[in-house]
């Protein structure tokens, strides 16, 4: 048994020696790793033939496989720590590891190397410090911020416009008045149905961001009741409303991390059964 | 021979222990809403262009990138280049030297992370 303990511990001595390097490798591949920010596909397997293919058509979803090494793969999942992670019930919500405001010198994705990195480029905080709060995603209120009351934030009903974007390049194309229009979403079980309101996204999108299919495609949300299949498992795939709030890839506004932001509908005293609205 | 298999076993496993260790490493990725768009750049060894969706928001409706310009939601399928950039379209509609600055500052856009097998050329 003394020399079973002595070859334990050489091994272990060994394997501390010789691998402790390849975490420092894995950390470094991870500021450097531009599939996670990006998302699928893994070009490194993409031939360079391939690669400059013009990309005219929406990739359909088989390019977007996971073929990487299964101990990447693990990290890939484990993209936030359990402790900060809400709603750690469903593997398909996976949050971005981000420090929110961070400046660009230290979140880990613009490279610190360049000058233009450490002295020009605007940090969030100084850009955003004057705008209505939020609790999720950039911390901002994206809606009160243009004058305009939101679902989520009932008590502010006058808030004051502090930001003038532009609304239009193009003069050809209308300006779209903000269309003051709830539409309710039956949510099934007991979850209180979803009140989605357009008054705060028209002022920011156009219709045919949304209603208009891009190539082939079907649109976002095709315009019509029970036509859209929406389940949160699409949701946090990156379809419908994953498109912006929710996805790897595409996660731009607020995300999913809040329920009751979204399932603001008033308390249900029966569970609403599946087949009620949805077309499968 | 047992003595073999139990001596190779621990080895296998205190191997594993250690080759997982970086399954459990978090790092920082930008601020949210940063979208990191490499479809022509690494191949061409710059940097890749990282966009803040924030900064562009605090200026620019959605709709008229994502409706006038052309820009599509999906990341990687809009296939900007330089050449579109000087004629106007994409960024180039903006970052003329008229309604932003021009786009020959290249650092301001090409600053995010190569991939490892990809050379930077100084």
């Amino acid at each position: 048994m003394d020399r079973t303990k002595g070859l334990i511990l050489c091994s272990l001595l060994t394997l501390l020696l010789i691998l402790s390097p390849l975490t420092l490798v894995a950390q470094q591949n991870g500021t450097r790793d531009v599939k996670k920010t990006k998302g699928e596909p893994n070009r490194l397997e993409v031939s360079t033939r391939e690669q400059f293919k013009p990309r005219s058509y929406m990739p359909d979803e088989g390019v977007f496989t996971d073929k990487g090494n299964p101990i990447f793969k693990a990290r890939r999942d484990k993209t936030a720590s359990s402790k900060n992670r809400l709603n750690s019930f469903n593997r398909l919500f996976k949050w971005q590891n981000i420090k929110p405001w961070a400046p660009p010198v230290e979140d880990g994705l613009h490279d610190p190397s360049l000058k233009v990195v450490k002295k020009e480029l605007l940090a969030p905080e100084e850009g955003m410090k004057n705008l209505y709060k939020d609790k999720y995603g950039n911390l901002v209120n994206w809606v009160n911020v243009l004058g305009l009351p939101s679902v989520s934030n009932p008590d502010l009903k006058k808030p004051e416009k502090q930001i003038n974007p532009i609304k239009r390049l193009d003069k050809s194309f209308p300006d779209m008045m903000v269309l003051n229009m709830n539409i309710e979403i039956p949510a099934v079980g007991m979850i209180n149905n979803v009140i989605f309101p357009h008054a705060g996204h028209t002022a920011w999108l156009s219709c045919s961001n949304c209603h208009v299919a891009q190539s082939f495609k079907q649109p976002i949300f095709v315009p019509k009741k029970g036509a859209n299949p929406i389940t949160m498992k699409a949701i946090a795939k990156g379809e419908f409303c994953g498109v912006c709030h929710s996805g790897e890839k595409e996660k731009v506004a607020f995300p999913i991390d809040d329920c009751a932001r979204c399932h603001s509908g008033p308390a249900k005293t029966k569970p609403t059964p599946i087949k009620a609205y949805m077309k499968r | 021979m047992r003595r073999i298999v139990f001596r190779t076993t621990i080895f296998i496993i205190t191997g594993l222990m250690f080759l997982t260790v970086p399954a459990f490493v978090e790092h920082l990725s930008a601020e949210y809403g940063d979208k990191v768009m490499d479809n022509f750049a690494s191949d061409s060894s710059m940097r890749p262009v990282v966009f803040p969706h924030w900064v562009h928001r605090i200026r620019v409706r959605c709709k008229v990138c994502h409706e006038d310009l052309g820009f599509r939601f999906m990341l990687g399928s809009n296939n900007i280049t330089m050449k579109d950039i000087a004629e106007g379209k994409y960024c180039g509609a903006c970052h003329n030297g008229k309604v932003a600055w021009p786009a020959y500052y290249c650092d301001r856009c090409h600053s995010g992370p190569m991939p490892p097998n990809k050379p930077l050329i100084p």
